[in-house]
This record gives structure tokens, sequence and C-alpha cells, in this order.
């Protein structure tokens, strides 16, 4: 579907384009990190997107978000869950309005999304492809073309 | 607002309040207090009946209201919620909705106990919070409060994953005892051995699926019309009196399909009410949604469509054998033909507005195509006068906190 995929591309352009025109391509890339003992694992979109959405998976980890209205939220929520802030705060008030589940935690900058993650093992969180992350945590995704 | 809705809500606030110690207060990990609300206006076209309570004049009070939730985790793994709402509509209760507790004994199984909302459908038990979903109201073929929204009782939910697969599967059992609402009447309700089972599941993480199925026994005292039903008994016309006593057992079923991506969604449930019970007619309702979202907005269309499957009056009063039987046969018949349900059919176009992460606005007209019926238009005036027709506009706002 042509019509589908041009009103996909325009409405990830004005999702993402509203935090920054001139951004480098890296802004518009996340990866995601976790501490595990198990420095070998990966997991894929769909892994991912159950973590954060609270639904049951094989990998069990506590996922660390950071707020919406951050460029990295916007990038994961386009790119990985595949909803706009709008439908996941809606899905969110339904679990939580009907005493099923809690979102995850907010952090509010990346840097303490970080230290959080670095010092909580078994916890998962997105963060921008260019951010530093210590080397006992262990990237499981990346948006970014590697 | 009016005076009263302000009342109701202070108590509902201070009541919040009173329910946990000044020491969990102290330690905000432990406490959590959420809420949401809606304020709703809306009017009909048509002077000649009433639909949900809504006529043709601009009213505010039908569906505004306002909640509470405070969560307490006692234990990590054990928590109290206590919702409490207060509601414009004077013919619904406010204060507490929900008040239960929820122990998690492992990651995959969550056991609740207390007063909580009855999972019919997909949005049953989150009817009050709007900001879930597109409508301003729901398809009112499935989600009309024809039913009782609470029970008393016990729910136990195991979660699990197969592969790309999330599922999810509760039982549960209770009671209810209170009052149901049809049209804008309440009628003293109760409902014992109610048990549900629903299945809901998530492929890829965006198709979702559910299944349930319902059943309780049920007993409805209809005021006047059970009156009507003792009198009939007592005369010998047990047929009769059966046929308008709202007594027996129901089963619900229900399925339905969702799919959510980026810039669409699609939506699809089905229902149907089976019961023994002539006053209680079977129904069969579902309905199909499209959105198109156009960030920020979210333009919609819902088909919604309700199969009544009504069971013939009674033949036990004879006819024309003397003045009093002919009477009591056509108040008989007059009776059971006010008590029935009927067909109907909607057609919605509606958007909403995301205007901020937890406010959002929305509008909606609906058109609906259906008789006077116990479920469905009640008639103002002239019975006759109806042409089965009605538009229904409504604008709201909705919140989270």
């Amino acid at each position: 579907m042509q019509i589908t995929h041009s009103l996909r591309q325009l409405l990830m352009a004005s999702l993402l384009g509203i935090y920054a025109i001139n951004a480098p391509a890296q802004e518009h890339d996340i990866m995601v990190v976790a501490n595990l003992d198990n420095q070998t694992v990966k997991l894929d979109k769909v892994d991912i997107r159950n973590l954060f959405m609270g639904n049951a998976s094989d990998v069990v980890l506590e996922p660390v978000s950071l707020p919406p209205q951050t460029l990295a939220r916007a990038v994961f929520n386009t790119k990985i869950i595949g909803l706009t802030e709008s439908r996941i705060q809606s899905y969110w008030s339904q679990m939580r309005f009907s005493g099923r589940s809690r979102p995850p935690r907010e952090i509010s900058t990346v840097d303490e999304l970080i230290s959080y993650v670095s010092s909580h093992k078994d916890t998962v969180a997105f963060v921008p492809a260019s951010a530093d992350i210590p080397a006992h945590l262990t990237v499981v995704y990346s948006t970014a073309k590697m | 607002m009016n005076a009263n809705f302000n009342h109701k809500l202070s108590a509902a606030v201070r009541c919040s309040f009173l329910m946990v110690s000044p020491a969990a207060l102290a330690s905000s990990e432990k406490l959590e207090i959420s809420g949401f609300g809606r304020v709703v206006a809306g009017f009909t076209d048509d002077p000649d009946v009433s639909f949900e309570g809504y006529e043709n004049e601009l009213s505010l009070k039908e569906q505004t209201l306002l909640a509470l939730q405070v969560d307490y985790h006692l234990l990590q793994n054990l928590t109290i919620t206590s919702q409490l709402l207060a509601h414009t509509n004077s013919e619904r209760d406010s204060g507490v909705e929900w008040l239960y507790a929820s122990y998690v004994p492992h990651n995959n199984w969550l056991i609740k106990g207390g007063r909580m909302r009855t999972p019919f459908y997909h949005y049953s038990d989150v009817i009050d919070v709007g900001f879930t979903y597109p409508w301003i109201s729901p398809p009112q073929q499935l989600y009309s409060a024809f039913l009782f929204n609470q029970y008393d009782g016990a729910s136990v939910i195991h979660n699990f994953a197969l592969g790309n697969f999330s599922g999810s599967v509760e039982g549960y059992y209770g009671s209810f005892n209170g009052d149901t609402q049809f049209q804008d009447r309440r009628y003293a309700t109760d409902i014992d051995g109610l048990t549900g089972l629903v299945f809901s599941g998530v492929y890829n993480a965006n198709v979702r699926f559910r299944a349930s199925y319902t059943t309780a026994e049920f007993s409805v005292n209809l005021a006047e019309i059970s009156a009507f039903a003792d009198q009939l008994g007592s005369f010998g016309f047990v047929e009769s009196a059966d046929s308008l006593t709202m007594e027996g057992e129901f089963d619900i079923y229900q399925v339905g399909l969702a799919l959510d991506e980026l810039d669409y969604n699609l939506a699809w449930e089905w229902m149907k009410i089976e019961s023994d019970t002539v006053l209680a007619p079977n129904i069969e309702s579902y309905y199909v949604q499209g959105g198109l979202v156009f960030q920020p907005f979210t333009v919609h269309l819902t088909y919604a469509d309700m199969a009544t499957n009504p069971q013939p009056a009674a033949t036990d009063i004879p006819l024309g054998l003397t003045p009093d039987l002919d009477q009591l046969y056509y108040a008989y018949q007059t009776i059971f033909a006010r008590t029935q349900a009927a067909d109907l059919e909607s057609v919605t176009l509606g958007v909403r507005w995301d205007a901020g992460v937890r406010v959002a606005f929305k509008a909606e007209v609906t058109h609906y195509r259906g008789a006077l019926g116990i479920s469905t238009f009640e008639a103002l005036g002239d019975r006759d006068a109806f042409d089965e027709r009605v538009n229904l506009y409504q604008v709201g706002m909705e919140f989270v906190f």
C-alpha cells in the first residue's frame, strides 16, 4: 500500500521533526541497553515491545523509560513500539485504571537513566545511539545501521 | 458544575485521604495517587425520545465525572487499591467504585480480591476512563449500562509468553448486590454465582485478541412491573407472571480483535447474551471501528449493530370472557410490549485530538436507527410520533493524572 507507506513516512517525519530539524542522523537512532550477566544476549523488536508494554515475555527484565516529549522516547515509540505517544498513554491508562499493570519507571535525563541501569541488575532502557555506555552494560538492540 | 457534584467530589477526596494513614503519606514510594475525569456535553436532534439520558437539549450531566485512584503498596507484592468516583448523573452512585487488594505471588501471577469492575468486554473495566478509548460513548450495543458494572469477589490472572504471542488468562468469581440501570432508571439487582473466564493476548505486540465467557444467576426487581407480575401470579396466571419476571440465568460470550499501527487502527468486537428469561431477550451485538491517525488527531468511524430475539407474550389470560379479565389482558399486553428490547443500528463519526500527553478533546456524531425499547429509546410523549431515527451530538474533554 503506497499511500499508507508515504503517510507513515510523513507521520514519522512529523513525529521526529518537531524535536530537532538540524539534529545529526544519529540523534534519530536509539539503542536498547541492559544490565545483564550474559553479555551475548540480543533482543528482537517484539521482545522489547513486550517488555516496555508490560506484556509477558520470555525475557524477564525491568524496563526503565525516559519521560514523554524527549527525543529518544519519540524515536523509541516510532521505531520500536510502533504507536504514537497518545496511544501509549491511553494504553497505560487502561492498564492502570483496570488494575492490571503499571507503566515502566521514568527517569528524567539520559545520564540518570544510564546510571540507574548501571547500578541495577536485570534492568533495560533505551538511550540515544550517541550516548556513552559503561562497559558492563550490554547493547541488546540498536536502530542504527551497524 | 452543580453544587451536588462539588459536594460529592469533596466527600470523595476527603474519603480518599482518610483511608491512608499519615505515616503512609510520608512515604511517597508506598503511595500512588492518580485519577481521571471527563466533561461531556451532548444532545439529540429528536424531541420525541430520550436516549441514555440525552434529550433534545444540551446536557453536561450524563457522563461528566471525576475519579481518584489511590494505590497503597503495603509490601512489594501486596497493594491496596481504591477508586473513588464523583458523577454528575444523579442515576449513578458516587463513592467507592473499587476497593481491592492485589497480590503478586510470582512475576506472572496476579490475585485480586474485593470490589472490582466486571470485565465483560474490552473496555468494560475502564468504561468511565474515556481517555482510554477513541469514542465519547463506546458502542451502546455492547457497552450500555444494561449490565451491572461491579462485583464483589476474587480474580486470578496468569500471564504467559509463547514466542511472539503474549497472553493472559483471567478467572473470576463473585456476586453483586446493587442497582442496574436501564435507560435512565435504576432497579435493585441481585447477581449470584458470577463466574467469568477471560482469555486475552497480543501477537507481535500490536494485534490484540480477547475472548471471554461470563455466566451468573440474576434477579432484577422492576418495581411496578414486578408488582404487576406478583398480582398476575396471585390470580393464577403463572405464565404471564413469569414473562414479566426478570429472574434466571444468563450467559455472555465475547470475542474481540484489534490492530494498532502508528498511522491507523482497526477494531472489531462481538458479543452474545443468552438467557432463559422472557424479559431478558437473547441479544447479539458487534461493532467494527477504523481510525486514521494524523498526529495529534485521530479520525474514526464505527458501525455497530444489536439484534434482539424477542420472545412471544404469554397466552394464559383469556380474552372476551369478562370485562375484568379483558382489562387485565390489555394491561398485560401493554406492559409486556413496553418491556421489550429493540434492535439498534448506528454509525459514529468522531475525532480525537490529543492536545497534551494526558489530555484529549473529542467530538462525535452518531446516527441511530432503532425502535422504542427497554435498552434503546424511551418515548417522552406520544409513542407513535417517533420516526426511529436519532442523531446524537457530543463533545468532550478527557484527562488522566
